[in-house]
């Protein structure tokens, strides 16, 4: 490839015939992967101008005082606006015919319950619910294929979820249950969620646990804490965490496994260094697991580990990567003292502080997404109105977690449990609408997205 | 017409359409912006992988889709070029450079031989902030007047243009300040650094000033 020197002038040769062309052939592969690049694969770019609508104005709502009590789950959906710099950033119901949580209800959302519901999106339609239900009695995890409007069980049929749902495409998503042995399943669906395979799960994690406090034995995973990331339909890794999950500091031990072939077979446990239970593995192999006691990686999908740099002891650990490279987490040292951001720029390896304005405090965050190196959001409630059913924040930033500015949430909003983004234009939430009198409103309602 | 590409963004002929109305003209801009075929190539690429992710966030406001465009591959270019380009790239698992072939790479080169972006040039620009290369490489051949650059940026066009002469200056600064080249450079012929660039010439563009 080196250029001819003595070429003063263009030459003008005659185009080759149209297929011949770089250019043609680029389009066919665009062509071919037309919905891979549309949004279905991997992470989020985050190279396109930011738009000028990110300044939204800086408020809370206001929430007032109620009786306690727990209103249901709905779902939010936001999809960012184009249109103008004087446009705040508006959450708005999903799959519910009417506005500000009146109307009527969409079908299905039996999820209900504070406070550990955990919320994955594959696609600007699909999403996954997964937490207790039944007025707590069980958990399971259900699924919404149309943004909210109507709610289906997922998962192997009366399992319990163990683990987050991780969707590498937006057909392919994958979670831990316990059986009805309570032997733990992989699950995964290939077909966007229209079926789903369950094989055993890589049990020998944990054969019998030992509580490294008291001395007692137990068997796995009823102590286990378990987070699960495929970044295919064959390539999953799987964390499980054996430990006092209730302590303020958290002990015990956390191991990883693998599988290249679907859950067919799965790699012999290794440790995974401190404690961790949130993992997160990327189409390079590179994987990020973070807890409370540190944060590690691993460079191949799991199989070894090394500690993280930076990375603040006895921390809350709510992370999201905006691409394999870029990661966004929030620290929040015990004691309920101020929140602080920490960013990498290497996939997790070193982290370093971000100085940050705009966290309110007296908030306790649920859930962070960052969907682009610049764009994050943070859900939360404030400490006093979590227990009264309301005190639901929404903030957003666009400039990588510098600054935070209130969204606009529906009014009635109560509690807001999570926030996904499954990709760079379209945020959801998981929320509960503020209890009304004495009655806490016990069935599941949906709303319609309004833009 | 290219509003069909935001008005269907979920189509793949209006995809095609509007991909075809404005190819030549990113593949030229990124020609005469970066020093290896290949990258030109990638970045080409990697401007349509996200345009396609982002066509729901066009703002018609900010100037002209072709405009848009432009401003994508400058950002690239830009912004730890190799890295988001690549990053954009592994993202739709395509793989531009071997989709080159002989002829098309001896066309990219005439592109580049005849590009005012010489390899010095295109080495000092990376010492520059993101902001500033990228004004630098919004403007210039194949490239946007002031004003469209200014809508791109979401700055008025006083703004940019002071934007732009800052970034100049300290252009040619860093140009002048830099040793002979290597005897291996690619490139031979007068190149900017065996010509004298003190600040007298700093006002003018320095992408034409490199010509021949």
């Amino acid at each position: 490839m080196t250029a001819d020197h003595d070429r003063g002038h263009p030459m003008t040769t005659a185009s080759p015939p149209a297929d011949e062309r770089f250019e043609d052939r680029l389009l066919d592969a665009l062509l071919d992967c037309f919905e891979d690049v549309r949004g279905d694969c991997g992470a989020p770019s985050g190279t396109l101008p930011a738009p000028g609508a990110h300044r939204g104005r800086i408020a809370l709502t206001a929430l007032a005082v109620a009786a306690a009590g727990l209103g249901v789950a709905l779902a939010l959906n936001f999809v960012s606006s184009s249109t103008g710099a004087t446009h705040g950033l508006r959450w708005a119901l999903a799959g519910y015919v009417g506005t500000q949580w009146e109307g009527t209800p969409g079908q299905g959302l039996t999820v209900s319950g504070p406070y550990h519901q955990d919320l994955t999106c594959s696609s600007a339609t699909t999403c996954y619910v997964e937490g207790p239900a039944n007025a707590g009695q069980g958990a399971e995890v259900e699924a919404t294929y149309n943004a909210g409007k109507t709610w289906h069980p997922a998962g192997v049929a009366g399992a319990t979820p163990l683990s987050n749902v991780s969707c590498p495409s937006g057909r392919v998503c994958a979670l831990l249950e316990g059986g009805t042995t309570n032997k733990p399943l992989f699950v995964e669906t290939t077909d966007g969620g229209t079926t789903w395979l369950a094989r055993p799960a890589p049990i020998s994690l944990f054969p019998s646990v030992r509580d490294a406090t008291s001395g007692a034995t137990s068997s796995g995973p009823a102590e286990t804490m378990t987070s699960v990331s495929c970044r295919s339909s064959s390539t999953c890794s799987v964390l499980a965490w054996s430990g006092n999950v209730r302590s303020s500091k958290p002990s015990g031990r956390s191991a990883a496994s693998v599988t290249t072939d679907g859950g067919r077979t799965w790699s012999s446990p290794v440790p995974a260094f401190k404690p961790s239970w949130e993992l997160q593995c990327f189409a390079n192999g590179k994987c990020l697991a973070a807890g409370p006691s540190g944060a590690a990686y691993s460079t191949d999908d799991g199989l070894t580990w090394s500690l993280s740099s930076g990375w603040p002891i006895q921390a809350a650990s709510y992370f999201s990567c905006a691409t394999a490279a870029r990661c966004t987490a929030l620290s929040v040292p015990p004691g309920g003292s101020a929140e602080s951001l920490l960013v990498s720029s290497d996939g997790g390896e070193s982290w370093s502080a971000l100085r940050t304005s705009g966290l309110p405090t007296g908030v306790l965050f649920t859930g962070l997404a960052c969907p682009t190196s610049s764009d994050c959001w943070l859900s939360g409630n404030s400490v006093q109105g979590q227990f009264s059913g309301q005190g639901a924040v929404l903030l957003s930033s666009n400039n990588g977690g510098r600054t935070w500015g209130a969204s606009f949430l529906p009014r009635r909003t109560g509690i807001v449990f999570a926030v996904f983004c499954p990709d760079r234009g379209t945020c959801f939430a998981l929320a509960a609408k503020q209890p009304t009198g004495s009655s806490p409103a016990t069935s599941p309602a949906l709303v319609l997205l309004v833009h | 017409m290219d509003r069909e590409l935001f008005a269907r963004p979920g189509d793949p002929q209006a995809f095609a359409l509007f991909y075809r109305r404005h190819v030549d003209r990113i593949v030229r801009f990124a020609a005469q912006r970066v020093p290896d075929p290949a990258d030109a190539a990638d970045v080409a690429a990697a401007t349509f992988v996200v345009a396609l992710r982002g066509a729901e966030h066009y703002d018609p406001r900010r100037g002209e889709p072709e405009a848009w465009l432009i401003g994508i591959a400058a950002r690239l270019i830009a912004n730890d070029r190799r890295r988001k380009v690549r990053e954009a790239l592994a993202l739709a698992k395509l793989e531009s450079r071997a989709l080159l072939q002989d002829d098309d790479i001896e066309r990219l080169v005439q592109l580049m031989d005849n590009s005012a972006l010489v390899r010095s040039t295109y080495e000092a620009l990376c010492h520059l902030p993101p902001q500033a290369r990228e004004a630098v490489l919004l403007v210039g051949p194949e490239g946007l007047t002031e004003a469209e650059a200014a809508a791109v940026v979401g700055t008025s066009t006083v703004a940019f243009r002071m934007r732009l002469s800052r970034a100049r200056r300290r252009l040619a600064r860093l140009i002048a300040d830099e040793a002979p080249p290597r005897a291996s450079a690619a490139r031979e012929g007068p190149s900017r650094l065996q010509r004298k660039s003190g600040p007298e010439r700093a006002s003018g563009p320095i992408m034409t000033e490199v010509a021949q």
